[in-house]
């Protein structure tokens, strides 16, 4: 699975952590989602997608090998 | 010296053993079992247990896992005490990541158990006379590659 969370934090202004603070999970989950290490779980996704007030599948897509 | 440490371990275990159980509710997910893991601070007992069997046993004057038998007890009470403490943020994340880790651990002790059983059959009784130090290291093992996939997985040096 794909995802522009780096974009939209760049765009934000936000750095990992501060990202991770505001949904209330850890800096290393935050980056290994961004390194597309780990796929987060709906609600995560649904938390990630309000912080930048966009719909979900427009921070994540699927890839060609999902 | 030994046996006041020994009473104590065995009232230990028993105590944090009793917090695994979800007592009163019960529940089919497994990363809804994280709750019952000890406190984050309870990492740092582990640590200052591990640093206390390494600094006694250097006292005795006996650093050989063969024959100390208090070198290789301490060590998996310590290793113990920090593979089942809840990280400072214990989110989604570190709940299958932990799964993961107790899963690779668990295969490790099966292929560890089929390595030591093979020495038995190459040399007889090199497993069976010394049951106890190889069992602890076979536990001792599996408590490392579990901690070894965690925090490997967690900080990233892992895809």
């Amino acid at each position: 699975m794909k995802n522009s969370l780096k974009i939209e934090r760049a765009i934000k202004n936000l750095t990992q952590d501060d990202l991770a603070k505001l949904i209330g999970v850890s800096r290393q989950t935050i980056n290994s989602i961004e390194k597309g290490r780990y796929v987060p779980s709906t609600v995560l996704a649904l938390k990630i997608s309000a912080v930048f007030e966009k719909q979900v599948n427009e921070i994540f897509e699927l890839d060609d090998s999902d | 010296m030994e046996a006041i440490i020994g009473t104590i371990l065995i009232v230990a275990y028993f105590i944090i053993w009793l917090r695994f159980f979800p007592l009163g509710r019960r529940t089919f997910d497994v990363f809804k079992l994280n709750p019952f893991l000890l406190p984050f601070w309870w990492k740092f007992v582990g640590m200052g247990w591990l640093l206390f069997v390494i600094v006694y046993s250097i006292i005795q004057g006996n650093f050989n896992p063969s024959t100390n038998n208090f070198l290789l007890a301490g060590f998996y009470f310590g290793l113990l005490n920090i593979s089942f403490s809840k990280e400072k943020n214990e989110d989604e994340f570190a709940q299958q990541t932990r799964m993961k880790a107790m899963y690779i651990s668990i295969i490790s002790l099966f292929f560890l158990i089929g390595i030591f059983s093979s020495f038995e059959i190459t040399n007889p009784g090199s497993f069976s006379k010394s049951a106890f130090v190889w069992m602890m290291m076979l536990f001792n093992a599996t408590l490392i590659v579990y901690l070894a996939y965690f925090y490997l997985t967690k900080y990233g040096f892992k895809k």
